[in-house]
């Protein structure tokens, strides 16, 4: 078998810089090849940095994983409740169980009288779903569509953000019949000038369905003529009903009615 | 020549004194590391007992001398049962007051609800859970007591945006309008976990139900990691200043994908909790 270990060795004598630097590699590769008492040799070389490394991992594992679970175990564990009869028999026991159970009793009321009794909207933003409720029975449920959360930036530093407005609501005015007046931003939006104020190319008819219920600040609660867009966040901020569904919400929720959206 | 040349010097190299003094300077390094892990792990251990035992302090029933409490009823299963119901719906109420959106999480009956001015928007299943070891180790009422009021939400991560917020330039014409310009939200397909930081120190981590899908559990990982590793390196930072780390309890639950990306998504950044364990 040709020695290449030898003659690399000599090679390696070479002024040259580029041999110096991969002498290693290539007396490493034929080192191998050449016998297997070469090989741990290498690893015997090597073994100082894999140990180096295997104790950083070790390291890494012991702060990170090891110690953070251990410590927990040293904490005893608190003695589990206990159904002593002798307590029971005691006079004040009754007593406080009484009140007790009369607080909780007291507070649970108070909080199911927040649910409120008349029709309410339950709008759910991340799936876009809208749930309509009386009380705690639900009447109706479907899509919607809900907030785009784009933000637009005109060319003269001025910004929307269409996202639909999180928390309790209450509906402000209902409107038959309503007639769009388009904002700057469905203009810019689409690269047309804006019109003056009071310019007739800003209303449209029939876009926003048979209905409208108001929630304040501008936002709506109208029909679409984007029905296949429905369950998708593609609106300016208002919600989008199908022409049924909003029908039967119109009908069923008045001027003071809650809206919940999340 | 060449070969004698070579000889001698890769012999020298093998023996030579440096190579001994690297040996001790990997024995003090290896010294060294020992000491650390073994003083770490008891400063990490003090944190969580001395957390504990200042919980339990801070919160127990201290009843006035004129009027003493037989001890037993605090380790009494119906006062106690009825004592975390207490806490649970005045937490609940409490949370109704500011128009905001919160959380209930009912460990008991393994469930987590969205509530807007007390009025349960969202329901959810929890599949499972795991709670910190510590968090047995505090008393029975004094953890009931804590309960009482909701948990303000100090800081939260997760693997997706709290808002999906897309930036889009005003085009210069009707041609430009027409152009796709938006990137899709793909944040729906991205799976969720995210992690809720109270100003009590309780942390809770909430994990989508777990499928075999490899980004999924990749993910999964990388999440679980980084938290691991900035708990560490927070704790680190305290022991090398001879201080005692902060110690976190910790809330494991897993929901389905779709109620995690939902209650993430309308939780506001300092949101309540009402917690019953």
């Amino acid at each position: 078998m040709i020695d290449f270990y030898k003659h690399l060795r000599r090679i390696a004598d070479c002024p040259s810089k580029l041999y110096k630097n991969f002498r290693v590699i290539l007396l490493t590769f034929f080192t191998v090849n050449s016998s297997g008492i070469r090989l741990l040799r290498m690893l015997k070389a090597s073994g100082l940095m894999l140990g180096v490394f295997f104790a950083f991992i070790l390291l890494v594992v012991v702060i990170v994983v090891i110690v953070p679970d251990a410590r927990e175990m040293l904490v005893t564990r608190t003695p589990s409740l206990q159904n002593d009869p002798s307590l029971k028999i005691e006079p004040f026991y009754e007593r406080v169980i009484e009140s007790t159970d009369k607080a909780v009793q007291s507070r649970t009321r108070k909080y199911n009288s927040l649910t409120p009794n008349q029709q309410y909207l339950v709008v759910n933003t991340t799936a876009n779903h809208f749930f309509l409720y009386r009380g705690n029975t639900l009447i109706r449920q479907g899509f919607c569509s809900s907030g785009s959360y784009i933000q637009l930036k005109s060319n003269d530093d001025r910004e929307w953000f269409f996202k639909t407005p999180k928390g309790m609501h209450r509906i402000q005015g209902k409107i038959t019949s309503p007639v769009w007046r388009r904002p700057d931003w469905a203009f810019i939006e689409e690269g047309l000038p804006v019109p003056s104020y009071d310019h007739p190319s800003r209303y449209e008819a029939g876009v926003l369905g048979d209905y409208a219920l108001s929630l304040g600040d501008g936002y709506l609660i109208h029909g679409t003529i984007y029905k296949r867009m429905l369950g998708m966040p593609v609106t300016h901020g208002c919600i989008r009903l199908n022409d049924e569904d909003l029908e039967s919400i119109f009908k069923a929720l008045n001027v003071g009615s809650k809206v919940y959206i999340y | 020549m060449e070969n004698t040349n070579i000889q001698p010097s890769i012999a020298e190299r093998q023996k030579s004194p440096p190579r001994k003094s690297l040996k001790w300077l990997f024995r003090l390094l290896f010294l060294f590391i020992a000491v650390f892990i073994l003083f770490y792990f008891i400063m990490s251990a003090m944190a969580t007992l001395r957390w504990v035992k200042n919980f339990n302090k801070e919160y127990t029933f201290e009843a006035p001398d004129s009027d003493p409490l037989d001890p037993r009823l605090f380790s009494d299963s119906a006062f106690i049962s009825l004592q975390k119901q207490l806490s649970f719906s005045q937490a609940r109420l409490d949370m109704a007051h500011p128009d905001s959106i919160g959380l209930s999480i009912n460990l008991a009956n393994s469930t987590m609800n969205l509530e807007i001015e007390g009025v349960t928007v969202h329901t959810t299943h929890i599949i499972s859970y795991r709670v910190s070891r510590s968090i047995y180790g505090l008393d029975h009422y004094a953890l009931a007591r804590m309960l009482s009021e909701p948990l303000l939400i100090s800081e939260s991560s997760a693997t997706i945006p709290k808002e999906p917020i897309m930036v889009k330039k005003a085009p210069k014409d009707t041609i430009e309008a027409t152009l796709p310009d938006i990137m899709p939200d793909t944040s729906t397909v991205v799976p969720v976990f995210f992690r809720l930081s109270f100003k009590n120190d309780f942390q809770l981590l909430v994990l989508q139900e777990e499928t075999i899908m490899s980004m999924q559990m990749r993910k999964r990982f990388v999440f679980l990691c980084r938290i691991r590793f900035a708990n560490a390196w927070k704790a680190i930072k305290d022991v090398i200043r001879f201080r005692v780390p902060t110690y976190s309890p910790e809330i494991r639950i897993i929901i389905p994908s779709s109620d995690a990306r939902i209650i993430y998504r309308a939780l506001p950044e300092n949101g309540m909790a009402a917690l019953m364990v």
